[in-house]
Parts: C-alpha cells; sequence; structure tokens
C-alpha cells in the first residue's frame, strides 16, 4: 500500500463527469437547469500537475468540486487510486481524505479565525485520529517549515499573517495528512504578483519532494505554463482541448485556448521582454 | 503650467494617540491634464492610500501628517464637505476593485448611473433617461436597455465593472482614479476592461490613475509610472524607463517578474516580504529584501535622485 506508484500510473481518472445545477428561480418556482460540467474525461498521472483552465462561469470549479467529492457528480466516474469515488458517501470518503486534500481561492475564508496557526494545520490530523499530541505537534511543526512558515508562529491567529502567509498555512493544513493528489482551485488568484511567483516555485519544490499530484484550476494560462505538465482547457461545461502544456502553450488548437493565451502573455514593452 | 493633480510631499498616517502607522510617506508627483500615470506596488506598499489620500475618501482613522493636494490648483486638503461633493464624481472619478462593491444591490444600474448625472446638475429625467442607455452602450453593451433595467446581482463581474465604468464618467471627469479596476477578474476580462479604458481615455481625453501590483496593467498605455514600495514612491519614470530600465532593485525585480511562459521553471521572486509598517527599518525600506545592499543602506535612508531624462530613484546605488 504505501509502495510508490511508478511514473506512469493513472493516480485520477475522471470519465464522463457531468453535474448540473438548478438555477435559484423567481418567488419559489424554480429555475432553469444549467449544465456546469458535461461528459468531462481526463486522466492525472501520479507525481505530475494537470493544469485546468477556462474563463469565469466554464465550470472548472464545479469539475474540482466533484473530483474532491465536496459534491456529487450527477453522471461519470472519478476513479482515484482505483476506486470510483463518484457514489460514495461521505462516511466512505473520509479515510480516502488523507490521500486527497484541497486548497481554496481565499485562504482567509477558508479558515476558522478563531483557531491559531497550530489548531489549523493540526485539525486534518485530529479528524484522521493520527498519532499523539506530540507527534501531531511535531508534524504541524514539519509541515510549517516545509511551506516557509516560521515554527515559532503557531501560536497566531489567522489575521495575524499576510495574505501570501495565508495560502502557505492553508498549504500546511493540506500537506500535514501527506497526501497523494491536491486539488487546488485559483490558489493564487488574490495574491500580489510578487507572492504568487514565491507560492508557485513552493508548489514545484513541494512536488518534487513529495511526488503530490496536483489538478491545478486556473484561468491563468501565464501560471499553468509554469505548473503543468499537461493543460486541459473547458468552454461552456466541455473539455476543448488538452495536451502537454509546451503544446498547449506553443500551437493552441481551439479559440478558448487562444483568448486564454492571448490574454496571459501581455508583454511589458511592445518590443519584445524587458529585461 | 497644465498639470492636474499636484501633490507635494504628502505623508499620510492610520491611527491616533501613540499607534500611528506611516502608510504614506513624502509623496510627490504630478499628473498632467490627459495624462495616465500607473502606481505599481505590492499591497500594502500605500498605493491604495495615496489614491484614496488624493481624493480625500481616506476613511476615519487616516490622517493627513503632511504635505499639499492640488487639484487645478486648488488645494484639496482645504476644501469644505460641500465643495468635495461637488468635485467626486464630476471632476474625479474612482474606479473601485470590485464592482459587486461599489454598486448598489437594490438599486437598478441605470438608476444608480442616473443618480450621479442628477447630482451633478442634470435636473431633467428624462434626458437623464435617455443618456443612460448611450453611456452604457459606449461601455460596450449591445442592449444598454435591458442592462439599464437589471439589477448588478443579475450582471457577471465583467459586466459590473462595465457599468462602474459608464458611471464613473459619465459626467466626462478630468481625472479618473482606477484602485486595482481588474484584479477581480479573469485573464480574458482583464484585457478586455483595460482596452475599454483605454479607448474611452482616448475619445475623451481625461487624466487617469491607474494603481496594480501587476505591470502587465500598465503595458501600452500608463506613461509614467510611480513604482510604490512601504509608502514611498522608489522609483518614478516614463513607462518606456521603467520597463525598460529599471533603476531601483525592487523595481527590476517587479518587471523580471512580469517574464515569459517557462513550462516546468521555478519563477524568479523577490525573496522575503514587505516591512511590517510598524515596525520599518531605519536605513532602506528594501534593504532586508534587496540583491544589491551596501552598507550604506541599513543606516540611513536613501532620498530621491533625480536621474536622465526625468527618471528618479531612492537608491544608494546612484547617489
Amino acid at each position: 500500500m504505501n509502495k510508490e506508484a511508478p511514473a506512469s500510473t493513472p493516480l485520477l481518472q475522471v470519465r464522463n463527469l457531468a453535474r448540473s445545477y438548478t438555477r435559484r428561480g423567481t418567488l419559489g418556482r424554480p429555475g432553469a437547469r444549467v449544465q456546469a460540467a458535461i461528459n468531462v474525461s481526463f486522466t492525472l498521472t501520479a507525481g505530475t500537475t494537470l493544469g485546468l483552465a477556462g474563463s469565469s462561469g466554464c465550470g472548472k470549479s464545479t469539475v474540482a468540486r466533484c473530483v474532491s467529492r465536496i459534491e456529487r457528480p450527477d453522471e461519470g466516474e472519478i476513479l482515484f487510486a482505483g476506486r470510483d469515488l463518484a457514489r460514495f458517501s461521505s462516511r466512505q470518503l473520509r479515510p480516502l481524505r488523507v490521500d486527497m486534500q484541497m486548497v481554496f481561492q481565499d485562504a482567509a475564508t477558508a479558515m476558522n479565525p478563531r483557531f491559531t496557526a497550530a489548531e489549523i494545520i493540526g485539525e486534518p490530523l485530529l479528524i484522521q485520529s493520527l498519532g499523539t499530541a506530540a507527534e501531531r505537534g511535531e508534524r504541524v511543526r514539519q509541515a510549517m517549515l516545509e511551506v516557509g512558515l516560521p515554527p515559532e508562529w503557531a501560536g497566531r491567529r489567522a489575521h495575524e499573517f499576510s495574505g501570501g502567509q495565508r495560502q502557505r498555512l492553508t498549504l500546511a493544513r493540506a500537506l500535514v495528512l501527506k497526501p497523494k493528489l491536491l486539488v487546488l482551485d485559483e490558489p493564487l488568484t488574490g495574491l500580489d504578483l510578487s507572492t504568487r511567483a514565491q507560492i508557485v516555485n513552493l508548489l514545484l519544490d513541494l512536488q518534487a519532494a513529495h511526488g503530490i499530484a496536483y489538478l491545478f484550476i486556473s484561468h491563468d494560462l501565464f501560471l499553468l505554463g509554469h505548473l503543468a505538465n499537461r493543460i486541459a482547457i473547458m468552454a461552456a461545461g466541455r473539455l476543448v482541448e488538452e495536451g502537454p502544456a509546451r503544446q498547449i502553450i506553443s500551437t493552441p488548437q481551439h479559440a478558448e485556448t487562444r483568448k486564454l493565451l492571448a490574454a496571459a502573455t501581455r508583454p511589458l514593452t511592445a518590443t519584445g521582454s524587458a529585461q | 503650467m497644465g498639470d492636474l493633480v499636484q501633490i507635494e510631499d504628502l505623508s499620510i498616517s492610520y491611527g491616533n494617540g501613540e499607534q500611528r502607522l506611516p502608510a504614506v510617506q513624502h509623496a510627490s508627483f504630478s499628473i498632467a491634464a490627459g495624462e495616465v500615470v500607473g502606481i505599481l506596488g505590492e499591497s500594502g506598499s500605500g498605493k491604495t492610500t495615496l489614491a484614496l489620500g488624493l481624493a480625500r475618501m481616506l476613511p476615519a482613522s487616516g490622517c493627513y501628517e503632511s504635505g499639499s493636494v492640488k487639484f487645478r490648483g486648488a488645494d484639496l486638503l482645504q476644501m469644505t464637505e460641500k465643495q468635495l461633493a461637488a468635485l467626486r464624481g464630476a471632476q474625479i472619478a474612482i474606479i473601485w476593485q470590485d464592482p459587486a462593491l461599489a454598486l448598489n444591490p437594490v438599486i437598478r444600474v441605470g438608476t444608480q448611473i442616473a443618480e450621479v448625472l442628477r447630482a451633478h446638475g442634470c435636473r431633467d429625467r428624462r434626458e437623464r433617461a435617455a443618456r443612460v442607455p448611450a453611456l452604457l452602450a459606449e461601455v460596450g453593451f449591445d442592449r444598454p436597455a435591458e442592462v439599464a433595467s437589471a439589477y448588478p446581482h443579475q450582471l457577471s463581474g465583467g459586466q459590473r465593472q462595465r457599468v462602474a465604468i459608464a458611471q464613473a464618467l459619465c459626467c466626462r471627469p478630468a481625472l479618473v482614479i482606477a484602485d486595482e479596476p481588474t484584479s477581480k477578474l479573469d485573464a480574458a476580462l482583464q484585457v478586455e476592461i483595460l482596452t475599454l479604458l483605454a479607448n474611452l481615455r482616448e475619445r475623451y481625453g481625461m487624466g487617469c490613475l491607474i494603481i496594480s501590483h501587476d505591470p502587465s496593467v500598465f503595458a501600452g498605455w500608463a506613461e509614467r509610472l510611480l513604482v510604490m514600495y512601504a509608502g514611498e514612491i522608489v522609483e518614478a519614470g516614463t513607462r518606456e524607463q521603467v520597463f525598460g530600465r529599471p533603476l531601483h532593485p525592487y523595481s527590476q525585480a517587479l518587471v523580471r517578474l512580469a517574464a515569459e511562459v517557462a513550462p516546468r521553471h521555478r519563477l524568479p521572486v523577490i525573496a522575503g516580504e514587505p516591512p511590517d509598517s510598524m515596525r520599518l527599518p531605519p536605513g532602506c525600506a528594501f534593504e532586508p529584501r534587496c540583491p544589491e545592499r551596501m552598507a550604506v543602506c541599513s543606516g540611513s535612508r536613501p532620498a530621491p535622485r533625480a536621474q536622465p531624462k526625468k527618471q528618479q530613484v531612492s537608491c544608494f546605488k546612484y547617489e
């Protein structure tokens, strides 16, 4: 069970995933059905990054929420390490959470403001009843060091951290269980460019050190170009293009990909790159 | 002469009594009529405070420590609330980062635009009703009448920001302040909104003060850039100067951040975090993170130095 998966093993296989929502109607009448994700299929290899890109409202967050089973898909399979999670109950899912964690866009609202950093990071260990108090303390310390937070700050609360540090905190919480897969939904969007670059490098380092796979949701092909091995593009609930990151960036096929790419690469000066 | 805004030695702090947080320190710059000036800096650098201070819109805890703000020669810091109310919306307009917060959720967007027109002298209801769709069409709506009767929640984020722009520009202000106008939007929408702003500026020739942490927001349209760090303007110059030949080590690092896509490569970073404004170092505020720090940097603070072609930098490298 603890054996490292060979590099080519699919860690996550999503097949024909579909999810629709009922839009809220006026005055109690039911609203229209909205197909947020239709027939989405992709594969994520262990230890690699799949970037899932698209404009606002294309359904990429819906896919992320279905994969991490915050939501139940209407149709399709989510094969994680060989088991189909699509129909698992929350009780069945709980032991699997050790292997799969999620990081959200807004770190400030993803943490209990009354918890200290140590409590925030250590909570998944408590939920999974792992280790003694001393062992948990040590794992929290390790997780803080790994994301570049001084362990002396363990007693501080979320509001005492800057935006970038808060995102490091949610990363530490996600890593403390040593997962095989992180689902990251726009984790860099609210951050400054300089902080963003720091977190991108941190994610690359963590992946190299622990072989964690990332499903990385973003609208920014510039970032995904740096992070991802493969990139999948979504538009209007469907997957419209998928391939190696290099190929998507250099020879985009679909109009949506070209649109995202044009938006992602804005040279500072008309004559080539700065510097 | 010809200066729309003239700011001299402006310092702003927050808090009261003993606990004073310096947010902006000794800022001096001007905006010429019709000029587009960008402020580039990380969160906490004081760029928003500087813009709010310019419009006399600081929160209650904000306080002017020193300096002057002149708009078309008149001292804004001496104006009464009544004088300011006549100015804001008519002469100085602000586009906020989050249009969802800037628009009233229970009033139709057309009515909200008409409110601004009425407040600044358009007394005829029919004239207002006629101008609103025209204003909405100008910001790129195909069916302006439908949009005018919509509530903000019925519009998407990009559409809401267009409405906010229509509202800001409805009185043809001489100065538009846009604080991170696109940071809540996805990449494709960012380009759309920035292009729209640049086109409207071409057409109406208003001065613009654009604030962002992202250098690419200024690409193509800002004429001059101010780089802020820890409350100070550390570099000022034309866009070509700051992007093409940045002088301050901090500006150099920021410009490098907007580099080209290189798959699976580490990005260039600025190590560390900006300083806590309660514990600013005695020397240059960037010194702890600076790759080129010298002995002199930790002892005293560098003053702004004029460089060739009106570029200006606060760094001991150039003393």
